[in-house]
């Protein structure tokens, strides 16, 4: 029996055979309801695993291990599963509660070596080519210079394939906000990628070499 | 490594493998259940930045209430001895009670204002005890004090300021020396502080606060120790120190703070002017004390009346008193209330208000009371009395209240025209040319031999419309057309008149339906897009020339240049917007100080008109030879006055 939970003011008492009944049903009980609850949760989750990842993947990106980011966010969206009136917004909650989690954890933090390296790792294991990677680093670094609101459309619309109207939702606006913030980004990420494409070379070295170490 | 689209690079992260499998992540939801939920720590909100913010802003405002908050004065009370303080068992028994009425006796009541004070029916005198004392401030040296100001009064006099006396340093100190606002702004205080503490004198808003080295009385009560300190306090801030004979009397009226002696006043006062005495007189008053001797002890009396004029008895500001015949000056409810009530007793007295004059008039002086010229007597004396007297309308030679059922008048009329308060609309105001020389404002009953009717033809009337919006200048407008340079007769002849922005319609009962008559908006505008088109035209030079326009029979004529008869088309057309048709000896005159419009035919002018007029101007101007003829407002004798 787990020293946690709502086991505790049970054993506490002096235990009968009835309250030891009473708590193995309460126990199943228990169990039952979470697995249910489990089983509920991952199966709403499975649909959004991709899109919440990658999400967090360029949120997180040299910030923080994504891992935690995750984990934080998932923790977080169990516990109040419940409360989620509409099953399948759980991806609108999860990508909020990301972006939130985000913003309260770091502000303007500079990506850190230690994560970007992680992040490789992580890609290359899950088969991604070295240049991919270097693209895809390289296409975050950039989403980061833009700002957060751009980069947040930006990436939820191009990258993670959710329609306006979506991201509307997720980020309490309206279309039209949307439509424009994603034009913007867009025209500022293009010209971000043509002045940094210089600078960027000693990076990507770096990033390189990091890699194929 | 080559600048690569950024729509390939989206590409290749929209279907790159995510960074964490499904598998992973489902993993870690299983333990979820194991896990324990998320707390709601606040605290997680705290970082660094918002610390500091927090605590800079809590070390701003707490420095900043440290700093402004004001240091808790201590008030040095000084204990009392018995010796010191007033004694209010010398006040004999029947005056221990809570004083009434009647405390002051007044000797003589000019004004109405003090009826308050006095009550006959229950004189009773609270006589405080005042110890006999002589006065220290030398008298005052009053050849180089400045006489007041008797100009127009106005509801805020302004004081006037007396030569200071050759003092010594000490006494300089002790004087009261407020200037106006200060005096304003103590008689506020003490109001204030004497309604608060409850130190009133019964209903009466007089109040007499003695301040002397052996203590404090308020209307004749001893303040607590706390109620002293605060007066003490008040007083200490307007540098008023106790002196033996120093008193602060004031009420609604007034204020006098300084020193009252038997010689007379000295210190600074403001409002009314007022002559407050402290008479001696022997008086037997049994002392209720321990030493249970009766005592023949001098008491003094205050004694307070009203003056026409301030008094020089040394003091140092000095307000001169309104004079008791001074102009009424009643707000615009009070006008209409009067009118009221009046036309309700000229109802039940079934006054016939009918005929050429349409009003009543009532002459008010010190001597009698005319109702239409038959003076009233008895009963109706008293009930038309009574309701002026209400309003405290004081009499004067020529004070007349003119009413009727649209507008009421209330003012002095005298040869140099009307000058008082009236209210109402469509108002009317006869000037009759009397061969005797009188003029003024007759009723139908006239002493002049001739009746109304007569004189109808010769009647030149005034009229101005617009609404009165100021009550307390209600006739504004005609006041500055019948006055002439204000109160002072006009000098070298000269007249000046003034319509303001209203205009002024000459005309009589015979031509009234048919002449020009304009308002002051449309001659303004008038003037304005005259002097527009005289310009466009090439007819004037400027905006501020004199411009006489005449109509010539079938012609206009603009400063002696007949115009074209395509430009006479254009400016009948032009002018007929504002109803002026052509007419023999019809004129437009203006210039940057008037504009008039309207008809100069045999002797007189019958038309409207707005602006200021001055007759030396006039005089002196191209329009001479329209003004010289014209009985426009005695213009035509000052045009012929050297």
């Amino acid at each position: 029996m787990p020293a946690n939970g709502p086991y505790e003011k049970i054993f506490a008492k002096n235990v009968t055979y009835m309250d030891l009944v009473r708590l193995s049903v309460k126990e199943s009980l228990f169990s039952i309801m979470a697995k249910t609850k489990q089983d509920e949760f991952m199966k709403a989750y499975d649909a959004c695993h991709d899109r919440f990842l990658r999400y967090c993947s360029s949120l997180a990106y040299g910030k923080m291990d994504v891992q935690d980011l995750i984990q934080d966010v998932l923790v977080s969206a169990y516990h109040k599963f419940e409360k989620i009136e509409n099953r399948d917004q759980l991806l609108h909650y999860l990508i909020r509660a990301a972006r939130n989690r985000s913003i309260s954890i770091w502000r303007k933090q500079k990506p850190q070596t230690e994560l970007t390296e992680l992040h490789a790792e992580r890609l290359a294991d899950q088969g991604v080519k070295p240049e991919t990677v270097l693209d895809i680093q390289y296409l975050y670094r950039m989403l980061d210079k833009l700002p957060s609101k751009q980069k947040d459309a930006l990436v939820l619309f191009e990258i993670n394939g959710f329609s306006m109207k979506e991201i509307a939702e997720i980020q309490g606006s309206n279309e039209g906000a949307i439509k424009t913030k994603i034009s913007r980004g867009r025209k500022k990420l293009t010209a971000l990628m043509k002045d940094g494409s210089s600078s960027s070379v000693d990076s990507l070295m770096e990033t390189l070499q990091t890699i194929t170490l | 490594m080559s600048a690569k689209d950024s729509s390939y690079l989206i590409a290749i992260a929209r279907q790159a493998p995510t960074e964490l499998s499904k598998k992973e992540v489902l993993g870690f939801i299983q333990t979820i259940p194991t896990l324990p939920p998320p707390s709601n720590n606040w605290f997680q909100n705290f970082n660094l930045n918002s610390i500091i913010m927090t605590t800079t802003a809590i070390a701003l405002v707490t420095s900043a209430l440290i700093y402004f908050s004001s240091p808790t004065k201590k008030l040095d009370l000084e204990p009392i001895s018995p010796e010191t303080a007033v004694a209010p068992d010398l006040i004999s028994d029947d005056l221990a009670e809570e004083p009434k009425e009647a405390i002051i006796k007044l000797t003589t009541i000019q004004f109405e204002g003090l009826k308050e004070l006095v009550s006959v029916e229950t004189a009773t005198e609270i006589i405080p005890i005042e110890p006999l004392i002589e006065p220290k401030i030398p008298e005052p040296e009053n050849e180089r004090v400045k006489p007041a100001d008797r100009g127009k009064s106005s509801g805020d006099p302004k004081p006037i300021t007396w030569s200071e006396p050759e003092t010594t340093e000490s006494e300089i100190d002790l004087r009261v020396s407020l200037d106006e606002n200060q005096l304003r702004s103590l008689k506020r205080s003490l109001q204030d502080y004497i309604k608060e503490d409850e130190l009133n004198w019964g209903k009466s808003k007089l109040m007499v606060i003695k301040y002397t080295d052996d203590g404090m009385t308020i209307n004749y009560q001893t303040p607590s120790e706390d109620q002293k300190a605060k007066y003490q306090t008040l007083l200490d801030s307007y540098w008023i120190k106790p002196g033996p004979d120093r008193h602060l009397i004031l009420n609604k009226n007034y204020i006098m703070a300084g020193d009252f002696t038997e010689k007379g006043f000295s210190g600074s006062a403001l409002g009314w002017a007022m002559e407050v005495t402290m008479n001696k007189k022997p008086v037997t008053i049994t002392q209720d004390d321990q030493t249970t001797s009766s005592n023949r002890v001098t008491r003094s009396i205050l004694e307070i009346k009203r003056l026409n004029e301030p008094k020089r008895t040394g003091g140092y500001i000095f307000q001169p008193a309104t004079p008791s015949d001074a102009k009424p000056k009643l707000t615009r409810n009070e006008l209409r209330i009067l009118k009221r009530q009046l036309l309700r007793l000229l109802r039940e007295d079934n006054i016939d208000q009918s005929g050429i004059s349409d009003f009543s008039t009532l002459w008010y002086t010190a001597d009698f009371l005319k109702l239409n010229n038959t003076e009233l007597k008895g009963e109706m004396y008293s009930r038309y009395a009574t309701v002026i007297k209400s309003f405290h309308i004081r009499p004067a030679p020529e004070r007349r209240i003119v009413i009727n059922n649209d507008f009421i008048q209330v003012g002095d009329y005298t040869d140099k025209g009307f000058d008082g308060q009236a209210l109402g609309k469509h108002m009317e105001i006869y000037f009759i040319d009397d061969p005797n020389g009188k003029k003024g404002l007759f009723s139908k009953e006239s002493d002049t031999g001739k009746s109304i009717m007569e004189d109808a033809n010769d009647d030149t009337i005034l009229k101005t419309m617009g609404e009165f919006k100021q009550s307390e200048v209600n006739l504004s407008k005609v006041d500055r057309i019948l006055k002439s340079q204000g109160d002072a007769p006009p000098k070298d002849g000269n007249r000046f008149y003034d319509s303001g922005k209203e205009a002024i319609s000459i005309y009589t009962k015979e031509t009234q339906s048919t002449l020009i008559e304009l308002n002051g908006e449309q001659l303004r505008s008038l003037k304005k897009e005259l002097y527009r088109e005289l310009q466009k035209d090439d007819l004037i030079e400027s905006r501020r020339e004199d411009v006489r326009l005449l109509f010539d029979n079938s012609n206009i004529v603009v400063n002696d240049n007949k115009l074209t008869q395509q430009l006479t088309f254009k400016y009948q057309g032009f002018l007929s917007k504002y109803g002026i048709q052509s007419a023999e000896m019809r004129k437009i005159l203006m210039c940057s100080d008037f504009i008039v419009v309207g008809d100069f035919i045999k002797g007189n002018f019958q038309g409207s008109l707005q602006g200021s007029l001055n007759s030396q101007d006039i005089k002196e101007s191209v329009f001479k030879q329209d003004f010289e003829d014209f009985p426009v407002f005695g213009f035509d004798k000052a045009m012929k006055d050297k």
